[in-house]
């Protein structure tokens, strides 16, 4: 378009009318390195301060839910890996759950055993990462090589579990894909002694940094009623002093027979959602060292035939992902494929906050306090 | 305990039409005037105190379109559906980003995908798809491919070689479409 006034018109609707001499519109992405994939901001600023936020999504949209109406239930599982590709795990196990719901299948214990030692571990990459990211858009580039120095061993340790590295389509309908093996399990302990003192290490390297905690400490302050009111789940709520977590307050898998604490923080800024992240891979490591210790005996999936019709009905269910409550609502209308398969995404509900939660900020805030939601657009997008 | 069956239907009498259980989940199904009356309702009320709108979305049946709002409580941790049919004829819903503003978003992309629109919605524009999209894709008859030709290159100078090759929309519905019977004749042929 020639006139950017006309693009910004068409971009941002009505919100055009408030421009005045001073303000300046500044166009993030969608190919910036900080925005964590295609994600779009215009920022409407005076000065360095942001007094407009136009979050534009979109750029990966693929389709997910009409696709998975036009395949069988089976064929909709793998598509779920796409969506939130570093919580591949979880978004398995969103679907898998309402579909066993609807179907009262019972699934076997040492299943849902398996599939909360894949879950946590999945988790534990997911934040690794995060913790790695945030970094890197501060500008630090250290903590993402201690990161990702753990992040390849639990990737490789789902990878020997899952046979594939980003994309496990592990849980599966009835149980999960394979069974764990001794050399397996052996692998596991091996990463949990390995990864206590990297853990305290990672702590040490970035929380005492005087950098680090002034580009954090009160940076995007959020209070409870907000995020709440903009639908905002995960550690960014719990960084808010809210001790919500579906794995205790709507148990999926085993969950409620497991001992971990819900990390929570009273701030609700930047330092906080690091802080919650990163107290959460320690109760990830206690979980995964419970189910190693506790794993009961028995066959790892109930036997399901590959084509299968659910009863009609329709089910809204919710469990908890590295990034929030990823809820699936599905209708079967009794056929071979789901009538509708929704997916309330996460990422695309904490991103809908950024336009209340940047006003006021300065530029280079807005890097830190997109860092520290930690979206994944696969998801927002789907 | 996702919600409390008694007190629900008790607090919630004078809005639902009709509510069922499926799975320990309550689904109430009102008309289309009482939507916003029943979240603000929901919302403000000192027992339930639904104060997040978890999910909305839509889904489509032979009469019309369903919008079905999922409602939590953080507080009591509560959860309920609340259901209402737009019929074809009116696709109009209430926007409800005047009680819960994450419905801002949601609505968008119901509309998006739906094409349904929602009355006083502050910003009403397609969010996931580009701007100069045709049609809403997650509509029955909007067919798998698009309605617009987008085949690779390869694949018309294929269409080009073999003659009598079905085109591309009937490709798609042909393998796809879940309970056509003609499909392996299609394919055959």
């Amino acid at each position: 378009m020639s006139d950017p006034k006309d693009f910004l018109t068409t971009q941002t609707g009505t919100l055009l009318e408030k421009e005045s001499e001073d303000r300046f519109w500044l166009n993030m992405g969608p190919q910036h390195p900080s925005t964590h994939g295609v994600f779009r901001i215009l920022l409407e600023t005076e000065g360095e301060i942001v007094k407009n936020v136009v979050p534009i999504i979109g750029y990966l949209h693929r389709g997910v839910e009409k696709i998975s109406e036009n395949r069988d239930w089976m064929g909709a599982l793998p598509l779920t890996d796409r969506m939130d590709y570093l919580g591949a795990m979880s978004n398995n196990m969103a679907l898998t759950l309402p579909v066993e719901e609807l179907m009262e299948l019972e699934v076997p214990r040492r299943a849902q055993w398996l599939r909360v030692l894949a879950l946590e571990t999945n988790r534990l990459a997911s934040h690794l990462l995060f913790y790695g990211t945030l970094g890197l858009d501060l500008g630090a580039l250290t903590p993402f090589f201690f990161a990702f120095r753990q992040r390849e061993i639990a990737q490789y340790l789902l990878e020997l579990l899952s046979g594939q590295r980003i994309t496990f389509n592990y849980i599966r309908y009835g149980g999960v894909r394979l069974d764990i093996t001794t050399p397996i399990e052996r692998e596991f302990r091996k990463f949990i002694t390995g990864f206590r003192p990297a853990y305290e290490e990672m702590w040490n390297l970035v929380e005492g940094n005087e950098i680090f905690r002034t580009r954090i400490i009160g940076v995007g302050e959020s209070t409870p009623e907000l995020l709440i009111k903009h639908g905002v789940t995960g550690p960014i709520l719990r960084a808010s002093g809210v001790k919500r977590d579906l794995r205790k307050d709507r148990p999926f898998a085993a969950y409620d027979e497991f001992d971990f604490d819900v990390i929570t923080h009273d701030k609700g800024d930047t330092y906080s959602r690091w802080y919650c992240r990163y107290k959460e891979m320690g109760e990830s490591l206690k979980i995964i060292e419970q189910c190693l210790d506790g794993m009961p005996d028995g066959p790892h999936i109930k036997k399901m035939p590959f084509f299968f019709k659910p009863p009609p009905g329709e089910i809204y269910s919710v469990t908890d992902t590295p990034r929030g409550d990823l809820g699936v609502y599905i209708v079967s209308d009794g056929s071979r494929f789901p009538y509708r398969v929704r997916y309330r995404a996460p990422s695309f509900c904490n991103l809908s906050v950024l336009s209340e939660l940047l006003y006021g900020t300065g530029i280079g805030d807005v890097i830190a306090i997109l860092g520290s939601f930690d979206p994944v657009f696969g998801e927002v997008d789907r | 305990m996702l919600h409390d069956k008694k007190l629900f239907l008790k607090k919630l009498k004078p809005f639902f039409n009709d509510y069922a259980e499926i799975r320990g989940q309550l689904i109430f199904i009102l008309d289309r005037s009482k939507i916003l009356e029943c979240l603000s309702f929901l919302k403000n009320d000192k027992d339930l105190k639904f104060n997040m709108l978890h999910d909305l979305t839509c889904n489509q049946k032979a009469k019309g379109l369903e919008v079905v709002y999922q409602l939590h409580s953080v507080d009591n941790s509560y959860w309920v559906t609340l259901k209402s049919l737009i019929p074809f004829e009116s696709l109009v819903a209430p926007s409800a980003t005047s009680v819960f503003i994450a419905a801002d978003w949601h609505e968008r992309e119901a509309f998006d995908m739906f094409g349904i629109k929602f009355n006083d919605h502050p910003d009403l524009r397609r969010i996931l798809l580009p701007d100069d999209w045709e049609g809403h894709p997650l509509k029955k008859e909007y067919p798998l491919g698009g309605f617009k030709d987008i085949k690779p290159i390869w694949a018309y100078e294929e269409a080009e070689d073999l003659q009598n090759l079905p085109d591309r929309e009937i490709l798609d519905s042909s393998i796809i479409n879940p309970d056509s019977d003609d499909k392996l004749k299609v394919i055959e042929s």
